[in-house]
């Protein structure tokens, strides 16, 4: 039932924050998005603790910024920017490998090493989801979690991952093409 | 249910099933915001007038020298507008890396390409905000043409642009009457580009190649066939050398 209270939009709490500087509108502004946020970097980084970890550092390096927004994109897509960039940057810089790789070299990686513990935890199937995410090259993930785990349009999305919308097409139909053929048996 | 509908219905009840524990990250963040107040207030802080005017007077001189010895450099090893494209000589390469080298000097991974059109250099820059970073990367020299048919089998120039950027970022080229060309270059390993082209009139087209480099080719075809676009793209040395 609307309570007829003004919930301030996004963009609005952060002009709040721009003059004012009170840390009180950016933990409502943060507070709206941290869930959403978290559940973006997850699928990406593949691991709950690095996800914990890259989303405060995503709100931390937002706070930072946040006086340079100029509202040119929705805040959630800046926001979704920031957390891409922050998990596709911590991924590199784990891995170690040259910056020249392209998306099909990188598209199909070694299977992660998924413990017999955390198999049995969280069941078959997780074990497998999250073995043939790894298979994925992050780029394929973090397009595949934009749009079919958060159901971003396609436009939005693409801007989020400061790629073409065509190019964002191609990344979800190759993820989808990977994931299908290796969970073909849970899709059956 | 088709299988795509499925596959996404499997990873959201996944995604679900790993949810956080919104207070434990919500607590986390507001003592990490807390010990970032005295950075805000520092931020927030103005700098004096005058170093906020030094900056970017460096930076304009800098650029009118780059801007001169790049005209110079280019006009060296320029070739004219090809009916169909050539590939990009070794000379160019070279010529185009030396420019690239020294605008990269001034402005670091800020820099995300050049547009080295009719003899003068245009720079794209990304700012400080973390939402813009990119990744350091090796540049690719991009040449990209328009022709027109001449309605008895042959092609006539419309148009060339030549444009260094780095891989996956969005090279954008106006044309005539409002049209925009947007072109994506992503490397393979088996040392191919995939080129995924759009044409913006009104409606996007779309059309996703994958190319050599070096080796020329059409990318789309737009205007009911009348006009194609064609591209060289290719590699600047990183060290004196063709590498592709």
């Amino acid at each position: 039932m609307p309570n007829g209270a003004h919930e301030p939009a996004d963009e609005e709490l952060v002009r709040q924050f721009q003059t004012s500087g009170a840390t009180a509108d950016l933990e409502v502004l943060f507070g709206r998005h941290m869930t959403r946020v978290r559940q973006m970097i997850f699928p990406i980084v593949l691991n709950a603790s690095d996800a914990d970890d890259l989303a405060q550092e995503v709100f931390i390096r937002a706070a930072r910024s946040l006086h340079d927004f100029r509202g040119e994109a929705r805040f959630s897509t800046w926001l979704n920017r920031i957390a891409i960039n922050t998990s596709l940057t911590f991924l590199r810089s784990r891995r170690r490998k040259p910056h020249f790789a392209g998306e099909e070299e990188l598209a199909v990686q070694p299977a992660p090493h998924v413990s017999p513990s955390r198999a049995a935890a969280h069941g078959e199937l997780d074990a497998a989801i999250e073995s043939a995410l790894a298979r994925l090259a992050p780029e394929l993930r973090a397009a595949l979690t934009l749009t079919a785990i958060h159901g971003l349009k396609p436009a939005e999305a693409a801007a989020s991952l400061g790629c073409l919308t065509a190019t964002l097409y191609w990344r979800v139909h190759q993820a989808r093409k990977l994931l299908r053929a290796e969970l073909q048996d849970h899709l059956s | 249910m088709n299988p795509d509908q499925k596959l996404d219905e499997l990873l959201r009840d996944w995604t679900h099933r790993h949810a956080p524990d919104d207070t434990a990250l919500r607590e986390n963040l507001q003592r990490r915001l807390a010990g970032e107040r005295f950075l805000q207030l520092a931020d927030a802080t103005p700098r004096p007038p005058a170093l906020r005017w030094v900056t970017p007077l460096l930076t304009l001189a800098s650029v009118a020298v780059l801007i001169v010895s790049g005209y110079i450099a280019l006009n060296l090893h320029s070739t004219p507008l090809p009916p169909t494209l050539a590939a990009l000589t070794p000379a160019e390469l070279a010529a185009r890396a030396e420019v690239y080298r020294g605008v990269k000097e001034l402005f670091g991974d800020r820099l995300t390409g050049l547009d080295l059109s009719a003899n003068r250099l245009q720079m794209s820059l990304v700012g400080d905000d973390p939402a813009e970073a990119r990744a350091p990367a090796r540049p690719l020299l991009v040449r990209l043409a328009a022709l027109e048919s001449d309605g008895h089998g042959g092609w006539r120039p419309l148009w060339q642009k030549e444009i260094v950027t780095l891989p996956q970022e969005v090279v954008r080229v106006p044309a005539a009457d409002g049209a925009e060309l947007l072109c994506w270059i992503c490397p393979t390993a088996d040392g191919k580009l995939v080129v995924d082209t759009q044409w913006q009139n009104g409606t996007a087209r779309d059309e996703t190649r994958v190319v050599t480099p070096g080796r020329p080719g059409e990318l789309i075809r737009v205007g009911a066939g009348r006009c194609r676009i064609v591209q060289s793209i290719d590699w600047l040395p990183t060290d004196g050398t063709r590498s592709s």
